[in-house]
């Protein structure tokens, strides 16, 4: 019989605690047991990328991942985005593109495309278009979330440019 | 869909792994970055009472060149083979393969040696291994052994490894002179499995004949299957179009192909005829110097 | 938690006063949902929740011998168990959906069947997925756990696949009372002999769309509390007919005194999939009755995929009268649908539907259409977005294909030469709809044009000659919107409830719900405008029954049309009243004032002013101040009748069922790769017109989308059983949705022909983009191909279908 595991995750940037099943997936310890409801699920298979998350700065399918396997790892996920109340200019990019419709696929795309452009500030819409492949969405045909990613890597550009 | 219960192992050394795969023989299976395995759970295909998560351990990721070999450590991930500077070079159609692999979530935490214990029969991993002649160290508390590539396949999903070993290492022969490669697949949609996809290693000399040939078949059989009579008609021959065609003609006849959803079994055979060309094209064109986009057809 | 429904707004910009319908704002909605703060079913929590979930029939047709829970119920864990034979009395066949009434139907046209399917299997299942015995746990893995302990024995019955299969004697039967498999026969239109006798030639064919399913990234789910003391049961579902909902689990559920409330959160997404009563729907709502705890059920994909309704999937026999120079004198359709298991969705209607509008946007007089729908063990066929009017289209665009192709003509020409002209709108169809407004001559031009249609001809006979293989495939698509529907609950109104507080804040409540479209952004433009108040000042409450007006929800793209005209109306009445009352305080008469922002002043002296909060506590806390027949308080409910509809059909079926028509032209370009059987889409054209547009953004975006759920049935998606009745497509990674990588940069143009039958002129949208891609995906093939004979017989376009054509096809050509 499998026994509870203590681990600590810090999330967002606050380190949280928690007694879990070694079964429980990370989605739903994020989700059940630390009450974080913006990462969702849509799917069983791996595919849908709506529980997308960074895990130490990678994006993850976190459907996909035990929550015991996040023990002392850091997390950020789609709450731990906008700062101080501000959007990150990547959401700003997505409201202004009309990136979005009924949201549910939201979080993930933007955790993906947070990722591409942490690794990438000039994506070609190639490129962006592949770092967002493992995130299916019904509503929006894609090609706003392409635009918005493409504006949020020139919000970004400009703002260090200015620094 | 949510996992049955399970026992959890965290090992800190290697060395330990070994010893709790020893002592679990048959009831533990080994996660490395869990992209086959967790969704395989989550189904419950697959409900292993214990689970020994190597996939912290260090050491066992790095890539390199050694001894004349290509060194790639089993908890390398996809993305960084993908990125490789020393892969892209060496062996380019490890990196065409790695960047086709899921998609970015899953090249970011699945390993190599993950996939390759898989042996899923629509892998990315097993043509190309294949087709490198590559070699798999494995471990257990017992001693080290390698498998060749060849060897290593042996049904769907089953390998042969035993039930106490872990596979540490995927070791590539240095290419030769002017060798270099190519992987190509066709898929429904991005991300899919392969409906078929083709692996090809050469190299031509300066007369044009093939010197070397290393082809790699996938999702085209209950395993990858390394098309050996294709090779054949290659190997030591100008690469002519009636030699080409009839090597594509003999791929075609050593895949094993079933139709599903993905497409028929005829349509298969044809897709390793038309992969195999244009990949051993791909890899003309590189080895000429030139920068081609593989991966996807 | 709260307990009232979604409330949308308090965010953007404040907006100075000036029309707001028309601008592309961005969305009220957005912020919380890119935050992570979008409450949808899954999110939310209740004091000793319990979780559900569902044994489900592994069998496609089988009588049910035994179910044994006992093992089930002794894991830890488990707090009830149940099977369809334990239901308590109370509980009845799952009610008829959409059907509410038999009323307007006339003798034998349409017949329906309507099986006794209770919300768990109790004698028999009829497809792999049907739900058989229920679990709740106190968490979801034990609840999970527990389903792989229920065990259950069956006795295998042949099943029933192929529809066609299915209507011959001695078919095994689905129910075996019905005699047949025969679930529903409905005739259209008039006999059209005479066309048929002045015609140059007949051109047969038959056209088959494969089953294809709409896929919402959020799964159906369920929560459920029962309070029993005021017998009062709370449901939140992922629905998109909250009150629809709410009077079926009445009337399926019959405590004495039950009450039900449902709240639809946010929504991730219907596309007609949650348009429908699911057994799921009554049996949550009984697990917390019978707990006594709030029950929580969130559908997992693979259940999705099996158990949540699929479409498409009909084969049309044609049979077109033409002249030699391409005119369409009469058309007849004898279509069979495979309908899936009996259950009470509403696919029934949506297959109405495609009888009714085959003739698409063709001046075609003589139509006559007989459509049978066939109950098969599969999953059951409902909505899905282009509902019906997918399958019409696709059957009229490729026939028109297959004429051209026939009497040699350009695909263009012959549209052409049969569109309904501008001049005949209002247009009364052969099935007695009234066209409202259009252009279908000027789309299809503009479409023409932006495609460089007479150069990719050029190019296509300059790559024949290299052996290469271009196609163009041209369609113009009618989507007719907003509906009603004879005997159904979808009676062609909708409701508004505006509210102004004392403080001059604007609340507006409606009988439709929102699953992504963006109401709150829209009905705020419209409030903004025409009551004269800030943007932000108005706050959208939809999808609560018990605040909201009752209403039939989202569907048909009802609410540009029925919706947007309540909202216009119900704010014009307001701002009367409002106006009515600042007359008595500005002591000025009525027809001389105006209100912006929230004031209200005389026109040519804005300086002589009284706020909205003034009239507003007059009208709550100055009542003696009213004038003479004015009521307290700033509230009102305006009810919206659909003008452009009708109930009754005549002797021949014919009956306005639906009442704007926005159309869309395609045209693309493809290359077909021979040895691969790959499609390259070179380009896509689409020319929309849905009339005028409260915000162009939103319009775009959902028509974008609607092309890529059109391009994923085109080429990707498709429902596959096996011969025995196994679902070969239960995930997401055999059921292949389109990602980033599969998306063209369509090449988008607008007309506006404004709807002369609603206020703001608007018709319906989004729906329409999701029509085109199949049957001009399908024409382009077909015209690339065309060198090797080659007819596409079957969608999706997959690679294998299409080499293993061109296979067949290379020795005939030589």
């Amino acid at each position: 019989m499998s026994s509870l595991r203590s681990i600590r995750v810090r999330v967002n940037g606050i380190e949280r605690e928690g007694q879990v099943e070694p079964r429980l997936l990370l989605v739903d310890f994020l989700r059940e047991h630390l009450g974080l409801t913006g990462t969702h699920i849509g799917c069983d298979t791996t595919s849908c990328g709506a529980c997308t998350v960074l895990m130490d700065g990678r994006s993850l399918k976190s459907c996909t991942a035990f929550a015991v396997q996040a023990d002392g790892r850091e997390i950020t996920t789609v709450e731990g985005v906008a700062a101080d109340g501000q959007l990150h200019p990547l959401q700003e990019a997505f409201r202004e593109q009309h990136a979005l419709q009924c949201g549910y696929c939201t979080p993930g795309m933007v955790m993906s495309a947070l990722y591409l452009l942490s690794r990438n500030p000039n994506p070609t819409e190639s490129q962006i278009r592949r770092a967002i492949a493992g995130n299916l969405c019904r509503c929006t045909g894609y090609l706003n979330i392409i635009a918005a990613v493409k504006a949020a890597a020139l919000k970004l550009n400009t703002r260090r440019a200015a620094i | 869909m949510f996992p049955a219960r399970f026992d959890y192992f965290r090992p800190q050394t290697l060395e330990e792994a070994l010893g709790l795969l020893q002592e679990h023989q048959g009831e533990a299976k080994v996660l490395a970055g869990g992209m086959s395995l967790i969704p395989l759970m989550k189904l419950r295909v697959a409900k292993p009472a214990r689970l020994i998560d190597i996939g912290r351990l260090s050491g066992l990721d790095g890539i390199e060149a050694r001894d004349g070999e290509l060194a790639i450590g089993a908890l390398a991930r996809h993305a960084p083979l993908e990125e490789s500077p020393l892969v892209r070079e060496a062996v380019p159609l490890m990196a065409d393969a790695a960047g086709v692999i899921g998609d970015t979530q899953v090249r970011n935490w699945g390993t190599i040696g993950g996939a390759l214990a898989e042996a899923d029969p629509a892998g990315d991993w097993g043509p190309v291994v294949l087709a490198l002649n590559a070699r798999l160290r494995c471990l257990s508390a017992r001693g080290e052994r390698f498998i060749a590539a060849r060897e290593f396949f042996r049904d769907a999903y089953a390998t042969a490894l035993a039930s106490d070993e872990l596979v540490t290492q995927v070791l590539v022969p240095g290419p030769g002179p002017g060798a270099t490669g190519a992987y190509l697949k066709l898929e429904r949609k991005a991300g899919d499995f392969a409906i078929a996809g083709v692996a090809v290693q050469l190299a031509v000399d300066e007369q044009g004949v093939c010197r070397e040939i290393g082809i790699g078949l996938g999702a085209v059989g209950l395993t990858p299957i390394k098309a050996v009579q294709a090779e054949a008609i290659l190997r030591g021959q100008r690469l002519s179009e009636a030699t080409l065609a009839d090597a594509a003609e003999a791929a075609a006849r050593e895949a094993e192909p079933v139709s599903d959803i993905r497409g028929s079994a005829a349509f298969k055979r044809d897709l390793v005829r038309a992969l195999l060309r244009r990949a051993i094209e791909i890899a003309l064109r590189r080895s000429r110097g030139e920068q081609v986009e593989a991966g996807h057809v | 938690m709260s307990d009232s429904g979604r409330e949308a707004g308090g965010h953007g910009a404040t907006r100075s006063s000036g029309r707001q319908v028309g601008l592309a704002l961005p969305r009220k909605e957005d912020i919380d949902l890119l935050t992570g703060r979008g409450t949808y079913v899954g999110d939310l929590q209740l004091p000793g929740m319990l979780w559900a979930a569902i044994y489900r029939s592994p069998m496609p047709h089988a009588r049910l011998r035994r179910v044994d829970l006992e093992k089930a119920a002794g894991l830890p864990g488990v707090v009830l168990v149940l099977s369809g034979r334990e239901l308590p009395d109370y509980v009845v066949p799952l009610s008829p959906f959409p059907f509410q009434s038999r009323d307007p139907f006339r003798a034998g046209n349409p017949t329906i069947k309507f099986p006794d399917h209770f919300c768990l299997a109790r004698d028999k299942v009829r497809f792999v997925g049907e739900p058989v015995a229920a679990v709740v746990a106190t968490d979801k893995y034990i609840a999970e756990d527990a389903v792989e302990l229920v065990e259950a024995d069956f006795d295998p019955l042949p099943p029933v696949v192929d529809p066609e299969e299915a209507l011959k004697p001695g078919a095994p039967l689905l129910y075996n009372d019905w005699g047949d498999n025969l679930f529903l026969r409905f005739r259209v239109g008039a006999d059209g002999e005479e066309a048929f006798r002045q015609a140059d030639l007949v051109i047969r064919e038959r056209i088959r769309s494969s089953r294809f399913t709409g896929t919402p990234i959020e799964p159906r789910g369920i929560l459920a509390r029962y309070e029993p003391t005021d017998r009062l049961l709370t449901i939140w579902s992922s629905t998109q007919i909250p009150h629809i909902l709410s009077t079926l689990l009445e009337d399926t559920l019959r405590i004495p005194g039950l009450k039900v409330r449902v709240i639809a959160p946010r929504i991730g997404g219907g596309f007609g999939q949650k348009w429908g009563y699911y057994p799921e729907e009554s049996l949550i709502p009984l697990l917390a009755i019978l707990s006594g705890r709030p029950v929580k059920w969130i559908e997992t994909r693979s259940e999705h995929m099996m158990a949540t309704i699929h479409a498409r999937d009909q084969i049309h026999d044609l049979e077109a009268a033409v002249t030699k120079d391409g005119r369409i004198l009469g058309l007849r359709d004898r279509i069979i649908a495979d309908a899936g298991v009996a259950y009470p969705v509403g696919g029934l209607a949506s297959i109405v539907t495609t009888s009714m509008f085959v003739p698409g946007a063709y001046k075609i007089r003589h139509y006559q259409a007989e459509v049978r729908a066939v109950t098969t063990n599969k999953a059951p066929y409902g909505a899905h977005r282009g509902f019906g009017k997918a399958d019409a289209c696709f059957a009229i665009e490729r026939l028109v294909q297959r004429v051209a192709d026939r009497l040699g003509l350009d695909p263009a020409e012959v549209r052409f030469r049969n569109f309904i002209q501008p001049e005949d709108f209002p247009y009364i169809s052969a099935t007695g709809s009234r066209y409202d407004s259009g252009n279908y001559p000027a789309a299809l031009t503009k479409a023409l044009e932006l495609a460089e249609y007479e150069k990719w001809r050029q190019e296509q006979a300059r790559l024949r000659e290299q052996g290469r293989y271009l196609g163009i495939g041209i369609g113009l698509m009618v989507e007719p919107s907003s509906s009603t529907r004879m005997g159904s609950y979808n009676s062609g109104y909708y409701s508004v409830t505006l509210r102004i507080d004392p403080m001059g804040r604007v609340f507006v409540l409606t009988g439709g719900n929102d699953e992504g479209q963006g109401h709150a952004t829209t009905i705020s433009q419209l409030v903004a405008d025409e009551l004269g108040v800030p943007f932000d000042d108005i706050l959208v409450i939809e999808g609560d029954t018990l605040e909201c007006p009752y209403g039939s929800g989202s569907y048909a793209s009802r609410f540009s049309v029925v919706g947007a005209s309540a909202v216009i109306l119900a704010a014009r009445q307001m701002r009367e009243k409002v106006l009515k009352i600042a007359a008595v305080l500005l002591g000025e008469p009525e027809a001389t004032l105006t209100m912006e922002t929230s004031r209200i002043f005389v026109k040519d002296r804005p300086e002589k002013a009284v706020t909205l909060v003034d009239v507003a506590k007059t009208a709550y806390y100055a009542i003696f101040r009213l004038p003479e027949g004015v009521e307290p308080e700033l509230l009102l409910t305006y009810h919206y009748r659909d003008p452009n509809v009708g109930f009754q059909p005549d002797e021949h079926g014919r009956v306005p069922m639906f009442s704007t028509f926005p159309y869309d032209a395609n045209v693309a370009v493809v290359e077909v790769i021979p040895d691969t059987g790959q499609v390259k889409i070179l380009k896509y054209v689409s020319v929309h017109d849905c009339g005028n547009m409260i915000n162009p953004a939103i319009v775009q975006g959902q028509h974008v989308g609607a092309l890529v759920h059109g391009l994923g049935g085109a080429m990707y998606e498709e429902i596959i059983y096996d011969e025995t009745g196994q679902l070969l497509t239960g995930s997401f990674k055999d059921y292949f949705v389109p990602t980033a990588m599969e998306v063209p940069n369509f090449i988008l143009d607008h007309l506006v022909t404004p709807n002369p039958f609603t206020p703001g002129g608007f018709k319906g949208a989004g729906e329409t983009g999701t029509v085109g891609p199949p049957p001009v995906l399908c024409n382009a093939v077909e015209d690339a191909l065309k060198p090797l004979g080659i007819k596409v017989q079957k969608l999706p376009l997959s690679p294998s279908s299409i080499r293993d054509a061109i296979r067949e096809a290379l020795p005939r050509a030589g």
